[in-house]
């Protein structure tokens, strides 16, 4: 299993368009992926569970990868982040 | 092979829902179309429309229709094709009912008409007393 913290930088936070760029990216790995805000814990690939954490910009999340292409999963979406969802 | 989605509401809810999900997804992953129901068409009319929508739509994997208003003349529709076997009727469409179902596009017609239903209600929200504002005021 791999877990990482992570800033929300872009202007919007998670909203919709970046939700599902998430969902896009993480529906190409087999691992099973969550992202956390405080006690909410979403699946990384539904896009309602994602808009569900209400997270807006500057919030810390949580990104846990677990299965077998963990690592390469845990690299794409980190970069995904700091790309600020490819927004800005 | 994919279930195909109708969207068959009040005027233009369909087309402007389908491309705010456009603008959110990019491009939509499944095949969908959209058949809108003004006052003055005859149910009728629209009944033979849909017959022919559901059935270009079907690709062998069935059809599922969102409607809007439960109990209104597009969910009424929308309700005649409720008996056949491979076709599956939602009410109450909302954006978010449409970003989850877009979400599963390889889903069987059952899986995805849950997740059509999951996915409408989650985005109904008291959003005041949710989100943080709850722990706000409690700590007030």
């Amino acid at each position: 299993m791999k877990g990482k913290s992570l800033k929300i930088t872009n202007k919007l936070g998670l909203h919709a368009r970046a939700a599902a760029k998430i969902v896009a990216l993480s529906s190409k790995f087999k691992s099973k992926i969550t992202i956390a805000n405080g006690k909410k814990i979403a699946d990384a690939k539904s896009i309602m569970k994602i808009l569900m954490l209400a997270a807006p910009r500057n919030t810390e999340i949580k990104i846990k990868t677990i299965g077998k292409d963990e690592e390469k999963a845990m690299n794409a979406l980190e970069e995904l982040f700091l790309r600020k969802f490819d927004e800005e | 092979m994919k279930v195909g989605l109708l969207l068959l509401t009040h005027n233009g809810i369909g087309t402007q829902l389908l491309l705010a999900a456009k603008a959110v997804f990019g491009n939509i992953p499944s095949r969908v179309e959209t058949l809108p129901v003004d006052h003055y068409d005859q149910p009728a009319d629209v009944i033979n429309l849909a017959k022919q929508y559901v059935k270009v739509l079907n690709e062998g994997k069935g059809v599922l229709i969102l409607t809007d208003m439960f109990g209104s003349t597009p969910s009424n529709i929308a309700s005649e094709f409720s008996k056949e076997k491979n076709v599956r009727v939602v009410s109450g469409i909302n954006l978010s009912m449409l970003l989850n179902v877009f979400n599963y596009p390889t889903l069987s017609l059952n899986a995805l008409t849950k997740k059509a239903l999951d996915g409408g209600r989650q985005g109904i929200v008291n959003i005041e007393i949710t989100d943080e504002r709850k722990k706000f005021k409690n700590n007030k």
